[in-house]
């Protein structure tokens, strides 16, 4: 064989070693993927909302149609976690404390059956306030995520009976007195006045040590709104004093019978004023329950059965001889037709039979009802995408329409059409409002399976495998063969059981597992080293430390402070390690750089957006205000700074090793000082066109600024990298010394050894000891220009000092040598670090905390695929920088070995080890989360602090697999690169 | 600088096996020391008892009260365990009376350090967390406590030369009382502002009065700790 064929058959067998290499952190991406798919479907119940508003359709004017007959007005009273055995005691004094306080509902409803009735008031979890009032007014089942089509989380654009009320009767009439929670709901609330007066009385529901102030505001309002009765048609009070009574105290206490007798008081009265009015109907009502403690939000019994009291003057119930257990979304069909409205299009629920019946138990009007409701039901399931045709539950439906247009029996048309009713919410609830336990367990087990052999895979895969490349070959075929086997035995059984999907994923992602470690048991070459370094321990310790911050709701709120403490103190381990280095200058080179590290670990924390609960201990500072979403002056002027200082810092670590030399100088100084001056012109223009007082003209200005972001993203993404690809810019200079005068002066020394020795000519590489790392970082530093164009000015300020971070925890590690003795550290606290920054640049874990603005970054509308990349730019740059920053570890200050092929090799081995560890703290992160989000699904907290934490805890694994497998694929074509030149 | 090089003494440790280090072990251990230490064992926890309990209503005057009784109490401990002259050929009655007052002003300069190396600790809280702008004083009534705790002692009982220290900070110095002590104290800082996020809202988490405790605790178990491995090498 030829040297030159055999060289050729060396490149390309190094380029199928960094192809196959890409096998590893694609595999484990998706593992993790589908490892979430499974845990996300158990735990996010998300539900489509339809937008279509309900009309009076032939239904409710059929000739046989008899309607019950409508009230006027409403009053609905709103106490906050009203528990049902608050308003029923046990029948006899039992010792407890809210049992015989709030009497005048069961008073009532025994001395005058036809007037006033107590039912049990069945809430659907999630028990929280905002779901339930979404339950309440629209009469559908809210789960967490409520895909609508505005980005606004709260609003309801469903449809509901405020709004048909607020249509039908004019924009004014309703009147509101409470918790500012439904302003948020309904913001057209806020507007409620009548000729001049003012209608709506909104308190913070925020503050819950308080038991006063909502209450008494509530009451001081009530009674001269009742006096005006014919501004309004809805009188909505909403009373928080026994939630806050129950979350601050607990519910049997004192404090919660002084609240009860309170709210007895205010009822009593409340009747008496309304005895004389027979169009007045009164509702009072829990939102839920609570549980032993007076918390909320889970489906304990206490949680879910809420208390639920009518009254009228005039009678209009049927008396029932046991009290009735109803839904509370069963309200809103018959709120609506007493108070003759059209039933809202998203309604599940039934009319109340009492009340349908009336006092005259008339049977045709109970039909009617029913009919209409049916209808409206029948019409929601065919608009919606979650049904499918035909069913049973349409079956019932089918029979009941054909009885009614066939027959007079009217009692059993109305059992016909309730039955159809109850099937149908029964198959809603269990499409969205059960936690799914069985798929949850499972993605648990698959991504404790995943981190297992992510772990075994790190601890077997180093440089010191002989033939990586035939190594993986044998892992990935077993791994795809396992697969297989998995998918068939998954999806054979899930057919059984009629659990196919999360069947099949299980299969399919167990099956690779087992099969990868059949591979890995039968390579008897691979021995799991035993002495984990301390460093390793070191690394596995901040992931559980991090981890552990999601067992407590406070640490979540708290996480970025939590975080900048771990950073610093892993920054103070590091100036330990640094002070037991014998070698004075390095010594003085480590500490110095661990100390920046500290600092730039404690800066980190200071920018940022406040979250709702961290309030009032923190005060936002990444934007010009705490109420504006605006740049501050001042940070457009230190971005400035930034671009134009920025890249000196660069140069200056690449001084280091004398690496700034070849294309550094025009990469780094010239076009990264250039690609930063307009991301902060980007950001100038755009402050520019949000000032109000500027004079400039705005739609000359949003030219020019997508001139300038579209031309840095095109160079930063597109142009930078292909010049990178096609031209492997590399950061070195070559120098040659003639030594012909140093010869000759030596041979008239009679030095012979010298002049023999030296040879004529030498050849010095300047900036050789970092061939990798330099080629590396000019790629690095293009992506990250985009990402800083991305970010607000802040965001993009904090994004450079995470760049510098990242290199001076490289130059520390280098001087501590700690690629080497555990190649997991580094890359984990740079993935510690990505979390640390996510907070940095103005987010928070949760949904309202998104950018949505830098949607328009590039185009005037919503334009896929550039929306997108911008706002996954902005909400997960830091990860995608610290995925990428992965193969630095090994590459920083690593020099080539000229013609060795093994060790070409074994450096990519050590790329994909190390971002193994990367995606171990992800991996590991991630599972943790989803063991605490499972164990505390019942939690009060749940949908405000620990959803929102998992799917950022969810998103950022994806986003830092994919970004270490970019940053993966990115490392193999420089060490092929490096190798076509020095191979 | 150089006197003190020449007085300053190390904690009698007895003699370990460790390797040779800068610091030198006197072999003689005396007994009143351990009177007084296995004391100042007892006073601390009482110490930390009574000061926990009376912190939460108002941390700062606490603080500032007690402060000057912590300095006197450290002083004494070190000026009572202090050793006596490592046995030199001469030992006369003057040179024990010089030995004493070396003693003393070893004390003092390091009362006089511990207070020039406080904003430093300070400094070292906020990098941790502590509050910038706000709480100024009660963030340095805490690193003053700390300082006395965890410097003070050891300033008086190690050499000031930059190998040994290196040595300490690089956690590679010998095991004695004092540097267990300081090494307990700060991971009872660390610990201590774990519980400040909870919300709890209890009048403990106010700022410095969990770190406060945690010190006082750490270094209790600091020199417990340092007094059984010290035992323990005895009987080797």
């Amino acid at each position: 064989m030829s040297p030159s064929s055999d060289s050729r058959l060396r490149k390309f067998q190094l380029r199928r070693a960094t192809r196959i290499s890409l096998l590893v952190p694609v595999w484990f991406l998706t593992l993790h993927l589908l490892a979430l798919l499974l845990f996300g479907l158990g735990f996010l119940l998300s539900r489509p909302v339809l937008p279509d508003i309900a009309t009076k359709s032939a239904s409710y004017s059929g000739a046989d149609v008899v309607l019950p007959r409508a009230f006027k007005r409403a009053v609905v009273v709103l106490i906050d976690a009203l528990r049902y055995d608050f308003i029923t005691g046990s029948g006899d004094w039992d010792g407890t404390y809210y049992s015989d306080a709030l009497t005048t509902p069961l008073m009532l409803s025994v001395s005058h059956p036809e007037n006033a009735a107590v039912f049990k008031f069945i809430a659907d979890p999630p028990t929280t306030t905002l779901q339930r009032l979404k339950a309440l007014t629209t009469g559908s089942l809210p789960t967490f995520v409520d895909a609508g089509s505005n980005f606004n989380g709260a609003e309801v654009t469903e449809d509901s009976w405020i709004g048909q009320l607020l249509s039908s009767r004019g924009k004014n009439r309703v009147a509101f007195a409470g918790d500012d929670t439904w302003l948020s709901l309904f913001p057209v609330l806020a507007h409620g006045t009548y000729e001049g007066k003012n209608l709506t009385f909104p308190y913070e529901s925020f503050n819950v040590w308080d038991l006063y102030t909502v209450d008494s505001g509530v009451t001081s309002h009530l009674w001269p709104l009742l006096e005006r009765k014919d501004d309004w048609d809805v009188l909505i009070a909403h009373y928080l004093g026994v939630d806050h009574a129950g979350h601050r105290f607990g519910p049997d206490t004192p404090q919660m019978k002084e609240k009860l007798l309170e709210m007895d008081t205010m009822l009593k009265t409340l009747v008496d004023a309304i005895r004389d009015d027979d169009e007045t109907l009164l509702v009072v009502l829990g939102d839920h329950g609570m549980d032993e403690k007076g918390d909320h939000g889970g489906d304990s019994k206490g949680e879910v059965e809420a208390g639920f009291f009518w009254y009228s003057s005039r009678p209009f119930l049927a008396p029932v001889d046991k009290a009735e257990t109803i839904n509370q979304i069963d309200l809103v069909p018959t709120l609506s037709l007493l108070l003759d409205i059209p039933v809202p299009f998203n309604n599940l629920g039934s009319p109340i039979v009492s009340a349908m019946l009336g006092p005259e138990r008339n049977f045709q009007t109970l039909a009617s009802a029913f009919r209409i409701v049916s209808e409206q039901i029948y019409g929601y399931r065919s608009h919606h995408p979650s049904f499918d045709g035909t069913s049973e539950v349409t079956e019932l439906y089918s029979a009941a329409s054909e009885a009614w247009n066939t027959s007079r029996d009217y009692v059993r048309i109305s059992e016909l059409y309730l039955e159809f009713q109850k099937q149908n919410l029964k198959t809603c609830r269990e499409m969205w409002a059960k936690f799914d336990v069985p798929s949850m367990i499972a993605g648990i087990v698959l991504f404790l399976a995943s981190v297992v052999s992510l772990i075994v895979f790190y601890a077997a895969f180093d440089g010191s495998i002989e033939c990586a490349s035939d190594y993986l070959d044998l892992l990935a075929a077993n791994a795809g063969c396992g697969a297989l086997i998995g998918l068939a035995a998954g999806t054979g059984l899930g057919y059984l059981r009629s659990r196919l999907f999360t069947a099949t994923i299980f299969g399919l992602a167990m099956g690779s597992i087992l099969g990868f470690a059949k591979a890995l048991h039968s390579l008897s070459s691979v021995n799991v080293k035993s002495p984990v370094s301390k460093w390793t321990g070191l690394a596995l310790l901040s992931i559980v430390l991090h981890g552990i911050l999601f067992a407590s709701n406070s640490y979540v709120v708290w996480e970025a402070r939590s975080l900048s403490f771990l950073l610093v103190s892993f920054g103070f381990i590091l100036l330990v390690a640094s002070f037991r280095l014998a070698d004075t200058k390095l010594r003085a080179t480590a500490v110095f750089h661990s100390i920046v590290f500290i600092l730039q670990s404690r800066i980190a924390e200071y920018p940022r957006v406040c979250r709702e609960e961290q309030l009032p201990f923190c005060t936002s500072n990444f934007y010009a205000s705490t109420a504006s979403s605006v740049s501050s002056l001042p940070a457009l002027v230190v971005l400035f700074g930034t671009a134009l200082a920025f890249p000196a810092i660069i140069k200056s670590f690449l001084r280091t090793s004398a690496s700034y030399e070849g294309s550094a100088p025009l990469w780094v100084g010239t076009g990264l000082r250039v690609a930063l001056v307009l991301v902060a012109l980007y950001w100038t223009l755009d402050y520019v066109e949000a000032d109000p007082k500027s004079q400039a003209n705005v739609e000359q200005i949003k030219m020019y600024k997508y001139v300038v972001s579209r031309l840095l993203f095109g160079v930063t993404v597109v142009g930078a990298p292909l010049a990178w690809f096609r031209g492997v810019p590399l950061c070195l200079r070559v120098e040659v010394t003639n030594n012909q005068e140093k010869i000759k002066q030596a041979v008239q020394d009679g030095d012979v050894d010298t002049a023999s020795k030296t040879s004529p000519v030498s050849v010095e590489i300047i900036g050789f000891g970092n061939t990798y790392g330099s080629l590396y970082m000019l790629l690095f530093l293009s992506i990250f220009a985009a990402v800083a164009l991305c970010l607000k000015p802040v965001g993009g300020i904090a994004m450079a000092g995470m760049v510098y971070q990242i290199l001076t925890l490289l130059e520390v590690g280098d001087a501590l040598e700690l690629f080497a003795s555990s190649p997991i550290v580094i890359p984990t606290i740079i993935a510690l670090m990505g979390t640390q920054y996510y907070f940095a640049t103005g987010h928070q874990a949760t949904l309202a905390s998104i950018q949505w603005d830098v949607a328009f970054l590039f185009t005037q509308s919503i334009r896929p695929p550039l929306t997108h990349i911008a706002l996954i730019f902005n909400t997960f740059g830091p990860f995608i920088l610290a995925g990428l920053a992965v193969p630095l570890t090994v590459f920083y200050k690593l020099s080539p070995s000229p013609r060795d092929f093994r060790a070409s090799e074994a450096t990519m081995a050590r790329v994909v080890q190390a971002g193994t560890g990367a995606m171990i703290y992800a991996g590991g992160l991630t599972l943790i989360n989803c063991i605490t989000t499972i164990v505390l699904r019942r939690h009060l907290m749940v949908w405000k602090i620990f959803a929102p934490r998992f799917m950022l805890a969810g998103a950022t694994v994806l986003v830092i697999d994919v970004a270490v497998v970019a940053g993966t694929f990115f490392a193999g074509t420089a060490i092929g690169a490096v190798y076509d030149v020095f191979g | 600088m150089a006197r003190t090089k020449s007085t300053a003494r190390h904690i009698p440790g007895p003699s370990s096996p460790t390797p040779p280090t800068a610091i030198a072990h006197p072999p003689t251990a005396h007994l009143p020391e351990h009177v007084i230490t296995s004391t100042a064992l007892l006073a601390f926890p009482i110490g930390t008892v009574v000061l926990s309990s009376l912190l939460p209503s108002d941390p700062i005057k606490v603080l500032s009260y007690s402060l000057p009784a912590i300095a006197l109490l450290q002083s004494l401990n070190i000026l009572l365990t202090s050793p006596s002259p490592a046995p030199v050929a001469k030992s006369t009655a003057g040179k024990k009376k010089k030995q004493a007052n070396s003693t003393v002003s070893t004390t003092i300069l390091g009362l006089v350090l511990t207070a020039l190396l406080t904003p430093a600790i300070h400094i070292i809280y906020i990098l941790f967390g502590a509050p910038v702008t706000v709480s100024i004083l009660a963030t340095f009534l805490l690193s003053a406590h700390t300082a006395i705790l965890a410097l003070f002692p050891l300033l008086c009982t190690v050499p000031l030369d930059g190998a040994t220290w290196i040595d300490i900070v690089a956690l590679q110095a010998p095991v004695t009382p004092a540097y267990t002590a300081a090494l307990g104290t700060i991971a009872g800082a660390w610990l201590g502002a774990v519980p400040i996020p909870l919300d709890w809202d209890r009048e403990w988490q106010t700022w410095p009065v969990t770190v406060v405790f945690g010190v006082y605790v750490g270094n209790a178990v600091g020199r417990v700790i340092g007094a059984v491995r010290g035992g323990k090498k005895k009987k080797v």
